[in-house]
């Protein structure tokens, strides 16, 4: 029932950014809403899965979102690992949006390789800090929590171990109940219908 | 349109291969009357009929049937794997225990059995959740390692403390299997 | 320019974000029509189809939404065939529309997946449903399903069944149905405030409050009847 990456990538693609069009285009009339009108050398912005089939064909050039940046990235790595809970992303879709303007176009992003590793060290950050919680979860048998600031990719790289788990739990601790009422005598209609939920 | 497509966790419904797999696992009983004709529950002896106070091991689905408390045919004890003294070896240490040994369904047909009349049945329930809990915490560290690993006990022997594949009971193989692929998914589209 | 691409006036019921009286879609209760944007019929499927995905049983279907989809989509193809093979544009609409394909395709794939597996569960609740109550399938599900079970029900007979002693030859579909497990355990997104309560499987329950922006991680049961309203939405 997870989502798999791939679908997460392209809701992804529904995020917009800038782009510096090498073309001249009046107004699209998509579905998704109007883009454009277009000049050459004119900032735009468009969803990116518009920009990445664009700039796949050359017509034009990304413009990194403000927080693909070093500066950016490197503020926001410091604030993750100094605190105890999940940081506040830029973007929903931050991985998934780096990762694919990465495989298109590296050459747009100033700094790429750097950039790349702050990403991928914010993301190991934040993965260490789940998988903590995710284990004191499980050991305090708690049956709720909140968990803000955390992105769907994330959820996806736990999924579903943790769920998993928890559902056969859940379902352990329910057959305590069960085997409860067996041993008072009840039939097992009456064990259903006691537990019909 | 696969219903794979649905990745759901295990639970128990009318075609469930382990469920009825686990429903095989025996119990050992005692007969309270004679049972005509039903010799052939007991191979060891050659009697067409059984006599009151033989044992003789049933599975669970039969063992279920034949102790209807209106019409006790047999009275049962739970298999010694679900003893007191083994359940104490596991709340110990329940992440070391290899529970293959303790049975191939160990967990389904505790489950089951926690249904049938006897004094232990809430115990062996109420034993369950802590068991499965501290294993799957000792799982945790193991499914989302590096591929090149062949195997989790070249894990355990530098970790030191997490679940050895060949101990794990069918349900946690499960959900280990389901974890490492989709923990190798995520790592492919990743590097991609 | 030839083939020079005009905007679509909204009596064919498409168009840009700008006109927002673009189609109507009756909301039964109110009696009302209830307009949006195309802009906000997409966001309103990105939802529907990720509810969907997550959720452990069958969602109400998003009929009166597809069909105004699959109309928007008609019209664009209809329109983007006027444009010149090498524009610009007829790349970017043509992707669009493949997009928007995929979630409606991938979105009813879902929903036959569940059918197939919950088909006698549904079927019962389709038959004992109160005749006023909406049903949880399109007319084209209710058909499949009904299908579906003959097919499957014949199958069996003649793999199995039919080859049992005569006492135990009939197929009960009491037993044999399996209902969507609603104590899954998923993550989700709250958009307005509400409140819930939790029992947990020792039977004790909490109150809960959701606030709008927050997100939880909870079991699926206490809040099964907040995704259709769109109170909460799965992630």
């Amino acid at each position: 029932m997870s989502p798999t990456p791939e679908e997460l990538e392209f809701f992804a693609g529904q995020e917009e950014l800038e782009i510096m069009p090498r073309f001249d285009c009046p107004t699209m009339w998509l579905i998704s809403g109007d883009l454009g009108p277009f000049k050459a050398g004119i900032p735009n912005k468009v969803p990116l899965w518009i920009a990445l089939h664009l700039r796949a064909q050359n017509k034009c050039k990304i413009i990194p979102p403000p927080w693909l940046s070093k500066a950016y990235l490197e503020q926001l790595k410091e604030l993750e690992i100094k605190s105890p809970l999940f940081t506040k992303m830029p973007s929903e879709h931050y991985m998934a949006m780096a990762k694919m303007i990465f495989e298109v176009c590296p050459q747009d992003i100033p700094d790429a390789d750097c950039v790349k590793l702050l990403i991928k060290d914010i993301w190991d950050s934040r993965m260490s800090k789940l998988r903590t919680a995710v284990l004191t979860f499980i050991d305090k048998g708690a049956s709720w929590a909140k968990v803000d600031n955390l992105t769907q990719l994330e959820m996806c790289s736990i999924r579903p171990f943790f769920t998993h788990s928890l559902e056969q739990l859940h379902r352990f601790r329910k057959t305590i109940q069960v085997a409860r009422l067996y041993s008072a005598g009840n039939s097992s209609e009456e064990v259903r219908r006691r537990l019909r939920m | 349109m696969s219903t794979k497509e649905l990745r759901k966790s295990f639970s128990p419904s009318y075609f469930a291969l382990e469920d009825i797999l686990a429903s095989q696992t025996r119990v050992p009983c005692k007969t309270e009357m004679n049972l005509a004709n039903c010799g052939f529950l007991d191979p060891s002896q050659e009697n067409k009929d059984l006599a009151a106070g033989t044992q003789v091991e049933l599975p669970i689905w039969a063992a279920r049937v034949m102790s209807k408390q209106k019409r006790a045919f047999v009275s049962l004890r739970m298999p010694k794997f679900y003893s007191e003294s083994y359940r104490e070896v596991l709340k110990a240490e329940p992440a070391v225990v290899d529970l293959n040994k303790m049975g191939p369904h160990y967990y389904q047909s505790a489950l089951q059995l926690c249904t049938l009349p006897s004094d232990e049945a809430d115990k062996i329930a109420e034993s369950l959740p802590d068991i499965l809990q501290k294993r799957v915490i000792a799982m945790a560290d193991s499914y989302s390692l590096h591929r090149s690993v062949k195997s989790t006990d070249d894990i355990s022997n530098q970790l030191g403390n997490s679940l050895k594949f060949h101990n794990m009971d069918p349900l946690e193989v499960e959900i280990f299997n389901n974890s490492k692929n989709a923990s190798e998914e995520l790592d492919d589209w990743l590097r991609s | 320019m030839a083939g020079q691409f005009e905007r679509m006036d909204t009596e064919n019921g498409t168009g840009g974000s700008a006109s927002p009286d673009t189609f109507g879609r009756s909301d039964e209760e109110a009696e009302e029509t209830v307009t949006m944007t195309p802009r906000e019929l997409l966001t309103k499927l990105h939802t529907a189809w990720m509810n969907e995905r997550l959720a452990p049983d069958l969602l109400p279907p998003q009929i009166e939404e597809i069909e105004c989809m699959l109309e928007l989509l008609r019209n664009m193809e209809v329109n983007t065939a006027k444009l010149e093979k090498k524009d610009i544009r007829l790349g970017v609409h043509k992707m669009e529309v493949d997009r928007i394909r995929y979630l409606i395709s991938s979105y009813l794939r879902i929903r036959l997946a569940k059918i197939q597996e919950y088909c006698w569960d549904l079927q019962t609740k389709e038959n004992t449903r109160n005749s006023q109550a909406p049903s949880l399938m399109s007319p084209e599900e209710q058909k499949f399903l009904k299908e579906y079970i003959e097919n499957l029900e014949s199958h069996l007979k003649n793999m199995g069944t039919q080859h049992m002693p005569r006492t135990m030859q009939a197929l009960q579909p009491q037993t044999m149905s399996t209902s969507s497990n609603l104590d899954s355990f998923l993550f989700l997104r709250v958009s307005q405030d509400s409140s819930i309560i939790v029992d947990d499987a020792d039977g004790r329950e909490e109150e809960v409050s959701l606030e709008a922006g927050s997100q939880h991680i909870i079991r699926y049961r206490p809040v099964a009847k907040l995704v259709p309203s769109g109170s909460v939405d799965l992630v």
